[in-house]
């Protein structure tokens, strides 16, 4: 840009008031163009929602999620029980209102895992390039080569059930998809004029990552988490759902899911679709919050910011 | 004389080790405190990356010759040693003004971090010197203007910021490649007047890249021609621009447009040659008005010394086959001024 008014040859144009600070100023801008959104809006309200009641599922459930009545067994939904209740006759309304806490842990934790794996990786081999990059991008590549269910299956085979297990194999499954975010702006940037001056300044190699690589990056890695966020739920359901995730009698969406399949044809449907419904709209809201974000993030994709 | 404070010697950059591009082929010079020199040339000519050499910011071709920097050789230093010396030694200034400040943080921080990149100073003392530097280039209302954002600055003010930015590890050498490029003529002036200025206030040496001969002569007392990765010619300012000796410079002096004299401009015929095969001999000889066949094509030319100017410091060569016997002279070619003859392959010099 090269658009010089007359008062810029003397450099005196003067600043017109601005009492904000920079980062106020951007924070402004960031909410404005969110609240413009509506996707970016309903995720939000969405996933709030969801984090709301996985928080407050103690405070809200009528009934301890544990507590066995065996005579109260497989009823409908009924003002005493909303959702009915399971082959126990434990109330389906608390299971499902704690088992939103297992998959609020695991949407928050798994990409806090991959993020702290990939995005290092990332970071080396798009600002280093040559073959330092291709050997960590194939490296990734063949973890990513793996379907996501399989090799979550055998890396909670291996490490053994617990929370801790899955949210750790549920993190190595997802690293290759932080690692080729992040080196894919890693690697625009570091082409960009900006970071040979600051080379040219006299700045090392960790600073310049630091302080220039890796906050342009960080908007699409912050997509990427919400996005992982909605992988991580569905994956871990999955696992649940087989049998190999947190075990019983931890509530867990899948394994309620898995427990209420088997009373479909029998007749007790609501065994298996509020759980099933649960997933979803969780699942959802962190979509449409990725989707959102990444478009606010992405000044390209809004003509009129 | 002084020690110089740059040492160029044979600077040679490659890149590709099949079939390598040499970028910039074998070009020395010295550069003393307080000097101020210019390289120009056409695009491609290897002006940015000889000097972009000199730093090791070359990261994908290889350098090889020798860069003393206050005698402390660069080419091969280690990292760190090179980093002190970028910055603090040597500030650099680029052609895409805005470009050179990262867009997601303000003008005013970039600068803070270069300030403390460089020097032990507090956040506070940081700040108060980023604002003195952004005053000092000419930045109206600096404090107000630090928390503005790279793409809230007009280009002639974000060149501005830029030198600021350069400045801000005291260098004792400012290289500035291409600084004007892409600038409106009249914020050019500005500029240039800078530039000026600070090379007068700071007692700071100036290289400057352009393949503008009117900035350069401007500011450099100073001037090399270089062409196709080779200096072709050197001199004071006054010998180059009065009586330039290299075919090259002269073509090049009369594409060059003259504000108060009407006078015809003559494009150089064709274009610069690839530099992953140049031409044998005389790289100029394919588009030079005066080239003979079986001399210009053959061997390397001659480094060929002046007696002109006056000004005994300065000496004033082209490397041109012109001057020898082997040539058929002509109008072109003055062989009255020339003092010395210096072959191509380094021997002994000859007295013509």
């Amino acid at each position: 840009m090269s658009d010089a008014t007359e008062s810029d040859a003397d450099g005196t144009t003067a600043a017109p008031e601005r009492p904000q600070s920079p980062l106020a100023r951007r924070t402004r801008t960031f909410v404005r163009r969110f609240r413009r959104n509506r996707l970016a809006m309903g995720g939000l309200v969405v996933t709030a929602g969801f984090v709301l009641l996985a928080l407050l599922a103690p405070v809200l459930a009528p009934y301890d999620p544990a507590a066995v009545d065996v005579p109260a067994r497989l009823q409908g939904p009924s003002p005493a029980h909303p959702f009915g209740t399971d082959r126990y006759g434990r109330d389906l309304f608390s299971r499902v209102l704690f088992g939103a806490r297992i998959a609020l842990q695991v949407a928050v934790a798994t990409p806090l895992v991959a993020g702290a794996v990939g995005v290092p990786i990332g970071l080396v081999a798009g600002y280093v390039g040559g073959r330092v990059d291709d050997v960590l991008m194939r490296l990734m590549d063949s973890v990513f080569a793996f379907p996501a269910i399989l090799l979550g299956l055998t890396l909670v085979a291996v490490f053994g059930q617990s929370l801790t297990n899955i949210v750790v194999a549920l993190g190595i499954v997802y690293v290759p998809q932080f690692a080729r975010v992040t080196r894919g702006s890693a690697v625009s940037v570091v082409e960009e004029e900006h970071v040979r001056v600051a080379r040219s300044l006299g700045a090392s190699h960790a600073r310049i990552v630091l302080v220039h690589v890796l906050p342009f990056c960080l908007s699409a890695i912050l997509v990427q988490a919400t996005v992982t966020a909605a992988l991580a739920i569905v994956l871990e359901s999955s696992l649940s759902f087989l049998g190999v995730g947190v075990p019983s009698p931890t509530p867990s969406w899948g394994s309620i899911l898995r427990v209420g399949k088997g009373y479909v044809d029998s007749g007790e449907w609501w065994y298996s679709v509020f759980p099933g419904v649960a997933i979803v709209i969780a699942v959802l809201g962190f979509n449409l919050l990725g989707d959102g974000l990444r478009d606010v993030l992405d000044p390209r994709t809004d003509p009129n910011r | 004389m002084s020690e110089p404070l740059l040492r160029v010697e044979n600077l040679r950059t490659q890149f590709g080790r099949r079939d390598p591009l040499v970028a910039v082929d074998g070009i020395s010079y010295d550069l003393r405190a307080g000097e101020t020199l210019g390289i120009v040339g056409e695009s491609g000519a290897g002006k940015s990356v000889s000097v972009r050499s000199l730093v090791g910011l070359i990261d994908d071709g290889e350098v090889a010759g020798s860069v003393e920097w206050r005698g402390e050789e660069l080419v091969g230093a280690k990292p760190r040693e090179l980093r002190a010396v970028r910055g603090s030694g040597i500030g650099m200034v680029f052609q895409n003004a805005e470009a050179a400040f990262d867009p997601i943080e303000t003008v005013g921080r970039q600068i803070v971090e270069a300030v403390r990149a460089n020097r032990d100073l507090s956040k506070r003392d940081a700040r108060t010197e980023a604002i003195d530097l952004l005053e000092e280039v000419g930045i109206g209302d600096p404090a107000g203007r630090f928390d503005d954002y790279p793409h809230e600055y007009s280009g002639g003010m974000a060149q501005r910021a830029g030198i600021a930015m350069a400045l801000a590890g005291e260098p004792d050498l400012l290289i500035a490649d291409e600084p004007t490029t892409g600038l409106d003529v009249s914020v050019q002036a500005g500029i240039v007047d800078l530039f000026r200025d600070l090379v007068a206030e700071r007692d700071m040496s100036l290289l400057l890249i352009s393949h503008d001969l009117g900035v350069v002569s401007q500011l450099c007392e100073r001037i090399m021609v270089m062409y196709a990765g080779r200096i072709v010619e050197r001199g004071s300012r006054k010998q180059l621009l009065d009586s330039p000796r290299h075919p090259y410079t002269g073509a090049f002096l009369r594409s060059v447009p003259d504000v108060d004299v009407r006078k015809d401009l003559e494009p150089i015929g064709g274009s610069p040659p690839s530099l992953d095969d140049p031409p044998a001999g005389c790289r100029f000889h394919p588009r030079c008005p005066a080239a003979e066949a079986g001399v210009c094509d053959g061997a390397a030319p001659p480094t060929v010394s002046f007696e002109d100017g006056g000004e005994d410091a300065e000496r004033h060569e082209a490397t041109c086959h012109g001057y020898t016997d082997a040539h058929p002279g002509g109008d072109a070619f003055d062989r009255e001024a020339v003092e010395w003859i210096e072959p191509a392959d380094g021997a002994e010099r000859g007295e013509r």
